[in-house]
């Protein structure tokens, strides 16, 4: 693997995870003391970013492999608490202590910890407001900080599992979290309190005895909760353990914020120094994460590399943690670097210290800035801010946390007095998906202050600030957030949601219901590994992800599903249907499998009826005619547009390429908004074509791809087939061409409904005749020159197809054939290639 | 009013027990009411604007020296949340009074009650270490407490029999709240007297439960006392959080101290279910017929609650979230005056 210093965006680093070494990849683990082996975590931010938090696609990254399994730890944190809760370990919820009962937590075997008040963060990171949105209907609105989400986390549990217990600290630490932490447990959580007073002046003997006291019941709590009595080598040994963290964390700190030219970007260490906080969730690890951190950061100042750009970056001590991630790329992009910083944790950097653990952790949590006078905080500042060398401070206050009024003005003060250096405060409001305008502006004005003050008056610009996109590709390629938002809110509207797995499934009837029909297929490695705890490894990709999704939690769609629609189309999707039947309301909908038969399609009918039924009950309303008729012509209507967009490729030079043809597969349907931008792709694709602007290059090979169904995240056949040269002008699956023949809108409705899905030519019919009728068609309408058939691992139905496709191809069409079996990972990609570059060369 | 020598010693929360104040040989003094939006703009140019209105109005009067801080000599820094812990820890500094910090817990264990009586001894020593305090007379401090209590006690018959007239009970409670008055000041225990014997018939009785620090101005009561409603006063702006019965005859500061922490009932407490149980009984039992709260601006700690506070109430609740300002004050008459021709309505 090469190593360019210098930081990627999510789509290079897309293509950059590939280079990653397989045994680099392979020793990124975690959970390895519950399953065998481990599960793995390293991907690329893309895969997090298509799990809901968006904002990686516009952030910056640094290219090193070890500062993305930095980024991949962390965001696989709800992975393994939901992975921890299904397989029967206890999972506790640490709250506001920031990081004093992890090492006590940590000595329980069977149990897994994190803190939830951390998921401050997360609506930054998924840029839509759901979790703070719930809060606030419980009481929590806006006028309290971002630690609210925790509560809205509660109620969705699409972050973590119900935590069987909650550790809360109050006392002296914030007022907003304590609010939160009282909802949380009047919501029926099971809360143990401890206090953390403010610092005595003086004597701190009995402040000291009463949480060493505070502490011994919170151990307590957990042997109850485990049924398990700690002994002292026990919670040594966790003292020790998250001691040896906290010493590393502290070399980091210094290796990035003491050089000239930092060797981390300022993210990077920001998330490193959270470790301190997540580690709870994984310790062990995240000791491999740390040295392979501490080991980059060493031999990049050897050799004087540093991802940022300025060669002598104006040095900003930064205070408190910044709610909005990009605003620390921000700072680089316009000149600055981090030189230290206060994000409210710098207790969690000194190492615990020797004698009786509960006593050492009583000691540590003297060191906690907040419980002290906030002068305290402010003069450490002062001398952080001094021995960094930093010549201007940025107090970025959280918006509606009680404690940031107060101190922002006392450290200010301090500052200004003492070092006699600028200081910019601001509050971060929520902003998703975009710095405020004048956050913005304030932070520009402030770096040419400091600037000028080193007698330079070149001023840097601030990168555009990426707006909401008006553009169809960028819709379709991030539809997921917005489809999230939208199903979210409509669900508190009441409406209903259904997760349907298959294109059998009548979406026509769900609308028609009044619900709303989303799809729950996989498309991300990610969710494999937990899902092969539970289910056979020589099992399809798509099943394996899309079970994953449901044994971590990590579905949205799931999670809000009333209902799950379970079509009996192949083996595997039946089984793990009866995995799921105890999670969700599930209808089986039984897909007859003889397509030419007259009983079938009788059979079939009373089927896709009792749907309706059922979905009558669900909804308590009724289907009648009129409405069928009319999600009839709704879902015409896109039908029609989507089939618009997919004849594109049949011009004789396609203006869109078959890679941005296949985002359209989109998981919720009956939105007003894929509607329009299904337009605006059409309108486009005319500005395209007026402009010469063409999607390959004239004469390039045109191929059909067949079988399996792919989405975003699993589309490299296509991405391959085009990167070789050749264009995919349509996909015979059903994640292309096939699902989108109308519904016939004249006669029953019911039966017009049932008609149209039953002809669908899946491998999982016989004999399946129509599939190659349908590529008879598709090869003559898009003037195809290959046909490529992609069978996902252990997908016999088509695996067994290929034999019959591949002779009907040769023979019949003419046409070049090459079937690929491979999975949703990137390691055949390099093969995969060289297959396809030779097919092409061979038309 | 109280008339005992010795200096001053000023205090916010109902948890500290004035009897302290007086066993240290000082007066005490509670200046949470009658404060007022210009002190919190004062103290707005020492803190940003969006700290809870009577912690700034505190901090500007402080500051100024003026208003019901003026004569405060020291001060007993309670930390009970993060605007008043930030506000102690940096008065000394700001104003030269000295403040004295001691914690109260918000969890309700024998250990924390344990540790506010340390932090109670601790605060009597540091005060005659700092020349404060000539020393602690327990006979003194139990003196008082007893006569405060027995204030207290003929006061809260008034306040919940909701047949005073609200203006008048208003400036009782005001009166009493902030001088800290013993039962043996004739003109209190004869204005408590007659407040408890009036014959007052209310056409509806409404509970009106106050966070410290909310408003003295009067919108409430006058709105009530203009309709002939009664009103039944709720919360540490009345009664809450002083202890019943009787007091040990010579206690030490730990003995009131831990008396005061078994006795809070704040919505900060945690868990604070005991609170919520207590409004639900008080209401019950007071058969009012409409609850209005009113909470500070920036006090999460209640304000989280008005969701719970609506959903327990046998009553329908109004929650007026209040700041020091004019401004306010009109929105909340409106939201008031609404409220009371629904309940009025309803009868």
């Amino acid at each position: 693997m090469n190593d360019p210093v210098t930081k990627l965006t999510v789509h290079q680093w897309e293509d950059r995870i590939r280079e990653v070494p397989d045994e680099y990849v392979d020793r990124c683990r975690f959970l390895r003391d519950l399953v065998p082996g481990g599960i793995r975590y390293l991907y690329s931010p893309w895969e997090y970013s298509c799990r809901g938090d968006t904002l990686l696609r516009r952030l910056g990254f640094d290219s090193s492999k070890e500062g993305m399994r930095l980024w991949s730890f962390l965001f696989s944190e709800r992975d393994r608490l939901f992975l921890a809760s299904e397989k029967g370990w206890k999972v506790v919820g640490l709250m506001k202590d920031l990081g004093q009962t992890a090492p006590l937590a940590y000595a329980f075997p069977g149990l897994l910890a994190f803190y939830a008040d951390e998921l401050w963060w997360a609506p930054c990171f998924s840029e839509e407001p759901h979790l703070l949105e719930e809060a606030a209907r419980l009481g929590a609105g806006e006028e309290m900080c971002f630690v609210r989400a925790a509560l809205g986390a509660m109620v969705t549990l699409d972050y973590f599992p119900a935590p069987d217990l909650c550790i809360a600290a109050v006392g002296a630490v914030c007022d907003d979290f304590s609010a939160v932490m009282q909802l949380i447990e009047a919501r029926g959580h099971p809360v143990h309190w401890w206090e953390m007073p403010q610092l005595p002046p003086g004597d701190r003997g009995a402040y000291h005895r009463f949480v060493r006291g505070q502490l011994r019941g919170v151990v307590e709590a957990l042997e109850e909760l485990t049924g398990r009595r700690a002994t002292p080598e026990m919670l040594r040994r966790g003292v020790d353990m998250f001691g040896r963290l906290r010493g590393k964390t502290a070399r980091l700190r210094e290796l990035v914020y003491t050089a000239k030219r930092p060797p981390l970007p300022g993210l990077e260490a920001y998330l490193a120094e959270f470790l301190a906080i997540h580690a709870c969730s994984e310790p062990v690890e995240v000791f491999a994460v740390l040295d392979d951190l501490i080991g980059l950061a060493e031999s990049r100042l050897e050799r004087n590399l540093s991802p940022l750009e300025a060669e002598d970056p104006i040095r900003v001590h930064w205070v408190s943690p910044p709610t909005d991630a990009a605003l620390v790329p921000l700072l680089e992009d316009l000149g600055g670097c981090i030189a230290g910083t206060d994000y409210l944790i710098n207790h969690a950097f000194t190492p615990f210290g020797e004698g009786e653990p509960l006593d050492a952790v009583a000691r540590s949590c003297e060191n906690d800035r907040l419980a002290g006078p906030v002068g305290a905080r402010a003069k450490r500042i002062v001398e952080d801010a001094g021995r960094y060398g930093a010549e201007g401070v940025i107090i970025s206050g959280i918006f509606g946390a009680s404690h940031c009024p107060w101190d922002e003005k006392v450290i200010s003060r301090a500052v200004e007095e003492e070092l006699g250096i600028p200081v910019l405060s601001f509050d971060v409001p929520f902003s998703p998906g975009r710095l405020s305008e004048q956050v913005t502006g304030r932070m520009e004005a402030f770096m040419d202050l400091l600037r000028s003050r080193r007698g330079c008056s070149v001023s840097m610009a601030a990168p555009a600030n990426v707006q909401q996109t008006a553009d169809p590709m960028d819709h379709f390629r991030n539809s997921m957030a917005a489809e999230t938002t939208e199903v979210r809110r409509l669900k508190r509207q009441g409406r209903g949601v259904v997760g349907i797995y298959c294109e059998y499934t009548p979406r026509d009837l769900i609308l028609a219901a009044g619900a709303m029909p989303v799809c729950l297929c996989g498309a991300s490695r990610r969710t494999i590994p937990p899902a092969e705890t539970v289910l056979p490894a020589n099992l399809c990709p798509l099943i394996k992800s899309s079970f994953g999704y449901i044994l971590t939690g990590r579905c949205p769609f799931f999670m809000v599903s009333d209902l799950v629609v379970a079509e009996t189309t192949c083996d595997g999707k039946k089984k793990m249907y009866e995995l799921m039947a105890d999670r969700k309301p599930q209808h089986i909908l039984e897909l007859t499998q003889k397509p030419g038969e007259e009983e079938a399609r009788r059979h079939w009918y009373g089927e896709v009826a009792k749907l309706r039924t059922r979905l009558e009950e669900a909804f308590d309303t009724e289907v009648t005619d009129e409405r069928m008729r009319k999600a009839i012509i709704r879902m015409n209507a896109e039908r029609r547009l989507l089939r618009r967009a997919m004849m594109l490729g049949a011009e004789e030079r396609p203006v869109v390429s078959g890679t941005e043809l296949a985002r359209l597969r989109y998981r919720v349907s009956g939105l007003d908004v894929h509607r329009e931008m299904l337009q605006r792709l059409l309108d486009l694709a005319g500005q395209r074509r007026e402009a010469g602007d063409y999607a390959a290059p004239e004469a390039a090979p045109r191929v059909i791809v067949s079988g399996c169904p792919m989405a975003e995240g699993t589309l490299k056949v296509i991405e391959t087939i085009e990167e070789s040269g050749g264009i995919v002008v349509v996909q015979e699956t059903c994640s292309g061409w096939k699902p989108l023949d109308p519904v016939s809108e004249e006669g029953d409705p019911l039966e017009a409904i049932a008609e149209k899905h039953f002809r669908i030519p899946c491998s999982c019919m016989t004999p399946n005749t129509g599939r190659l009728e349908l590529l008879r068609e598709l090869a003559g309408t898009f003037r195809a020159d290959a046909v490529v058939d992609l069978v996902w691992q252990a997908c016999h139905t088509y695996s067994v197809e290929s034999f019959t496709v591949s002779e009907f191809v040769k023979r019949e069409l003419g046409l070049s054939y090459l079937k690929v079996e491979t999975d949703y990972s990137n390691a055949d990609r390099e093969r995969l290639g060289i297959r396809i570059q030779t097919l092409l060369e061979m038309i | 009013m109280y008339h005992g020598t010795g200096p001053v010693l000023a205090y916010l929360c109902r948890a500290f027990p004035p009897a302290v104040a007086a066993g240290l040989g000082m007066r005490p003094l509670r200046p949470v009411h009658r404060l007022s939006g210009a002190m919190a703009r004062r103290g707005e140019e020492q803190v940003r604007p969006d700290v809870c209105p009577a912690v700034k109005a505190v901090l500007g009067a402080a500051l100024t020296g003026e208003g019901p801080v003026s004569g405060v000599d020291v001060w007993a820094g309670l930390a009970t949340c993060d605007g008043t812990r930030r506000l102690f820890g940096e008065l000394e500094g700001m104003t030269r009074a000295p403040v004295i910090p001691l914690h109260l817990p918000s969890t309700r264990t024998p250990e924390a009650a344990g540790y506010y009586a340390g932090e109670m001894e601790a605060f009597a020593g540091y005060a005659v270490d700092r020349d404060l305090s000539e020393g602690w007379d327990s006979a003194r401090a139990g003196e008082y407490e007893a006569a405060f209590r027995g204030a207290a006690g003929s006061l809260r018959r008034a306040a919940l029999s909701g047949r005073a007239d609200p203006v008048d009970l208003a400036g009782l409670l005001m009166d009493f709240s902030t001088a800290c008055p013993t039962g043996g000041d004739a003109e209190l225990a004869h204005r408590i007297d007659r407040a408890d014997s009036r014959e007052y018939s209310p056409t509806c009785r409404v509970a009106v439960l106050e966070v410290p620090g909310a408003p003295g101005d009067g919108l409430i009561p006058e709105a009530l006392s203009a309709r002939g409603a009664g009103m039944v006063a709720l919360g540490c702006g009345a009664l809450w959080g002083i202890p019943e019965g009787s007091p040990p005859p010579s206690p030490s500061p730990g003995d009131l101290a831990r008396e005061y922490f078994d006795a809070v009932l704040c919505a900060r407490c945690r868990p604070n279910d005991t609170v919520f149980e207590h409004l639900e009984r008080t209401v019950d039992e007071t058969g009012v017929d409409g609850l209005v709260v009113t909470t500070m601006r920036f006090c999460d700690m209640w304000f989280a609650e008005r969701l719970r506070i609506r959903a327990r109430m046998p009553v329908p609740v109004l929650v007026l979230d209040r700041d020091l300002s004019p401004a306010g004050r009109e929105t909340a008459a409106n939201r008031l005056d609404a409220f009371l021709d629904s309940l009025e309505a309803a009868l």
